[in-house]
Parts: C-alpha cells; sequence; structure tokens
C-alpha cells in the first residue's frame, strides 16, 4: 500500500544524520592532535564521558551544552570550539540509503524539508549542525528548507523565517505552525508525510495534526508506536511506500 | 618485597648518594613502585570506597576522593573495536609493540626513519584470520610471503617530499635549519609546532615525537 503525497519532512539526529561514525578516539582525539595536546587525549575522553552520564546522551550535550564541551572538556581552548564541529562533521555520516530515497523523491516532484529538533540560535548557513551537514555531504539540492525551533532556514536564499521561533516538535506547536505553512503552499497535512525516528516528538504529535507518518528504525528502534503509519529500517523502503499526489 | 632502608643513587665514578627510604615524598615512592622497585606506599583512607562482588564471589576495591556517593547509573557497553597492532624488529630478543587507535585498517603505509636510513611499507590487507569471534586483517606480515617490502626509492622520494616541505617552511620563516636547530628549547617547540602543522605532521601520542621528528628532518636539511 502506498501513501500520496505533496511534502514530506525528515528528522534530522539520528535519524538522515547517522552519528555511528563519531567515536570519541576519533573526535576528541583528533582535536587534541590539532590542538598539539596529545598527551591529554584519554583526560579529555574521560571528561566528556563523564558529561554525558551528567546529561544522559551527547546529542543531548550538543544541542544544548555545547558550551561545556569548551569549557569542562577543553579547559576552555576556545580554539577547540571551531576544530571539534569541523571533526564532527567530518565523522558524521549519511543514513544509508538516504541520498537515493531523497534523490526518488525529488524526482517524483515532492517537496522536501529537514524538520528538526535544534535549540542553538540560527546564524547564517553552514554555522548549525544541520545545515552544515547538509552542505559537507552535499544534500543542500534537495530540500527546500530546514524547519527548526529557532526558525525556518530557506536553503536556497539563507534567509531565516522567525515565524517558528519558540515551537517544538514535542508539544506539537511546530506541526501547527507547519501545517499553517504547508495551506499557504496548497498543500493539506494529509498530503504530506513526517519521517522519523522518535515517537514522541517525529510520530504522535504530527498524526494528531493529521499527518501521515513513518516510524524510522534504522539507528535506534524505539518500538512500535501505534501513531506510525509504517515503520521502516532502511530509508529505502520509502520508495516502495510513498508516491506523489497529483 | 621487604621493607626498604635507603635510596642510592651510583655515579659512574663509583661515588654514591644516598638518603632514608622514609624521608622520600609520597609521590617518589610511589613512582619508584610503578618502576618495581618496591611497594606502593599506603595510601590515606579515601573519602568514600567502592566494594565490588562478582557473581563467582571475585572482589574488588576502588577509592572515590568524593563523599556522600550515590549511584547514578551502571552499565556496559558492547561494541566491536578495532585496534592496529604494528610490532617492529629492533635487533634485540623482543619486538616493540605499538598500538594504533585511530582507523586502523584505514593507514596505507609506514615509513621508518633514523639518522642512517629509511624503510617504506605499504599495508593492503591479503590474509584475514577468524578464531572464534576474533579476526585479525593482516596488512603486513615479514614472515608472509604475500607482502613485499617497497624498494629503497620509494622511502627517499617520501622522505624528500618532506625535506622539501620543510624547506619551503624555513624559506617563508626566512631560517636557516641551522639557525633553528641553535634556538633555544622554547622557541624550537613552536616554530616546530608551527612547521609540523604546515607540513600535516600530528603526533599520535606525544607531542615531543612531532618535535623529535621535526628535528631529524631539520638535520637532513643541512647535510
Amino acid at each position: 500500500m502506498a501513501i500520496e503525497v505533496k511534502w514530506a519532512g525528515f528528522d534530522f539526529g539520528q535519524c538522515m544524520m547517522d552519528p555511528s561514525g563519531l567515536r570519541n578516539y576519533l573526535v576528541i582525539g583528533d582535536v587534541c592532535k590539532e590542538l598539539n595536546e596529545p598527551e591529554l587525549i584519554d583526560k579529555r575522553i574521560y571528561k566528556y564521558r563523564v558529561l554525558r552520564e551528567k546529561y544522559g546522551s551527547y546529542g543531548v550535550i550538543k544541542e544544548g551544552h555545547r558550551d561545556e564541551i569548551i569549557s569542562y572538556v577543553f579547559d576552555n581552548k576556545e580554539e577547540a570550539r571551531e576544530i571539534f564541529s569541523k571533526k564532527e562533521q567530518e565523522y558524521l555520516l549519511a543514513a544509508k540509503g538516504l541520498e537515493e530515497t531523497l534523490r526518488y523523491l525529488v524526482d517524483q516532484g515532492i517537496r522536501l524539508s529537514v524538520v528538526a529538533e535544534l535549540k542553538k540560535t540560527l546564524g547564517p548557513m553552514g554555522t548549525d549542525i544541520v545545515t552544515r551537514f547538509l552542505m559537507n555531504k552535499g544534500l543542500t539540492e534537495y530540500f527546500n528548507d530546514v524547519i527548526t525551533p529557532q526558525g525556518k532556514v530557506d536553503l536556497s536564499k539563507g534567509s531565516i523565517d522567525l515565524k517558528y521561533k519558540g515551537k517544538t516538535k514535542e508539544e506539537g506547536t511546530l506541526y501547527d505552525e507547519l501545517a499553517r505553512d504547508l495551506a499557504a503552499q496548497g498543500i493539506d497535512v494529509s498530503e504530506a508525510v513526517m519521517i522519523g525516528d522518535k515517537p514522541w516528538t517525529d510520530i504522535s504529535p504530527a498524526k494528531k495534526r493529521g499527518f501521515k507518518t513513518i516510524q524510522y528504525t534504522g539507528y535506534v528502534d524505539f518500538g512500535p508506536c501505534e501513531d506510525a503509519d509504517f515503520r521502516i529500517s532502511d530509508f529505502r523502503e520509502i520508495k516502495d511506500i510513498v508516491r506523489k499526489k497529483l | 618485597m621487604g621493607i626498604p632502608k635507603r635510596l642510592v643513587v651510583e655515579f659512574d665514578d663509583g661515588s654514591r648518594n644516598e638518603i632514608e627510604f622514609s624521608r622520600l615524598n609520597r609521590q617518589i615512592q610511589a613512582d619508584l613502585s610503578e618502576l618495581g622497585l618496591c611497594s606502593p606506599p599506603v595510601r590515606e583512607v579515601s573519602k568514600s570506597y567502592i566494594l565490588l562482588r562478582w557473581q563467582n564471589g571475585w572482589q574488588e576495591i576502588v577509592g572515590v576522593e568524593k563523599a556522600h556517593l550515590e549511584l547514578l547509573r551502571y552499565y556496559t557497553i558492547e561494541r566491536v573495536e578495532e585496534i592496529g597492532r604494528m610490532s617492529l624488529e629492533v635487533g634485540e630478543s623482543y619486538p616493540v609493540l605499538l598500538f594504533v587507535k585511530r582507523l586502523p585498517r584505514q593507514v596505507e603505509s609506514a615509513l621508518l626513519v633514523d639518522d642512517t636510513g629509511t624503510k617504506v611499507y605499504i599495508f593492503a590487507e591479503k590474509t584475514t584470520i577468524t578464531e572464534g569471534d576474533k579476526t585479525e586483517h593482516i596488512l603486513y606480515d615479514k614472515k608472509n610471503p604475500k607482502f613485499t617490502t617497497e624498494d629503497s626509492g620509494k622511502a627517499d622520494s617520501w622522505v624528500s617530499v618532506l625535506i622539501d616541505s620543510v624547506k619551503a617552511e624555513l624559506e617563508k620563516r626566512k631560517l636557516t635549519a641551522e639557525q633553528l636547530l641553535f634556538m633555544d628549547s622554547a622557541q624550537k617547540a613552536t616554530v616546530y609546532g608551527e612547521i609540523s602543522k604546515a607540513v600535516g605532521i600530528r603526533a599520535m601520542e606525544k607531542q615531543e615525537d612531532v618535535y623529535g621528528f621535526i628535528e631529524l628532518m631539520l638535520r637532513k636539511v643541512k647535510t
């Protein structure tokens, strides 16, 4: 059974972006080596792991406590900030089959957006983790925009629309705004599909507002969600599920 | 091991200096114990201890210098780790063993260099050995005829490229190799750090290895 849509939204972290290449020894190790401080690798990896115990996951650290990576792990070495971001991007992977699937959807004529829970204030394109990832992996051409609680980035112009500011996926307010935005483009929520891994941010809040939903389990499987119309473990499965609504 | 009484330093002229062991501070006693010269000193009581007991009754203790501990989490991580082991013949009874932790299977070549000469080895996976849940990917093995050493020309050209890069960096700084070699240690470390960054060489474990390597290249520039 296929669903027919005009728009598809992709979650970012642990979904289209696969962090499994981000090993501490590589990222922290390379930063220490670039800082001419290879002797501090083990100590800094230890501190980074302590930080993870404090906040629960590396994703939470990176999205909400990034400054502490510099202050606590890298002993306030400001130089480490840019090197860390660069190395982090170097080791991030695009999920398996992602680009092939994006190409298929774009060829079908479906509009694509990234819908991410970015907590850091947006700056020029390439200064936040999402647009930087898209640029580094050559994926900007597939997406029209990046929608976040910090605003919507128009990828063709680099401009930021602040009507999404302060709205979140988990509360659903971001999807309310998205529904209005899509309606203005002549797309009803029933003609839109949200693809993501987390039931509480990507699936249930979107489903409650009438979006179609696909739960991606290729990196983390959070278990079956009754609000998911489909469950996939490889993005290429989307090619059998999604068609352009004429 | 008995109770240590004195630390003796013997000089090449036969003279000796010695000190009562009990006058050494705890850190020195601990350092000597790490060298296997004595037992570790009895340390002061930590603020807290954790005693772990295994299913088979094995017990271990670990001290924590913090009070009022409460367990936050305990978990294990199971993951396949890939570590490179590089063993080197050094003309002694035992080889030297190095561990390569950074993307070990992506190392494509190694240049062995000292004051007397150079050798280059190209790595290519030609054999895989699986034993239980362990897999060894062999990228070079001297005893296996599938692997050959590169001719000395390749090593020489690699070194020449490095020397040329170092020369170019010296020229940018309007310095000669001799001038740099005779700078004081702190100045040298700064310039060596800049040169190594410019030629794209980083230390695997110790920054002093980078400085030593650049100094070796400078000596080759000089000659």
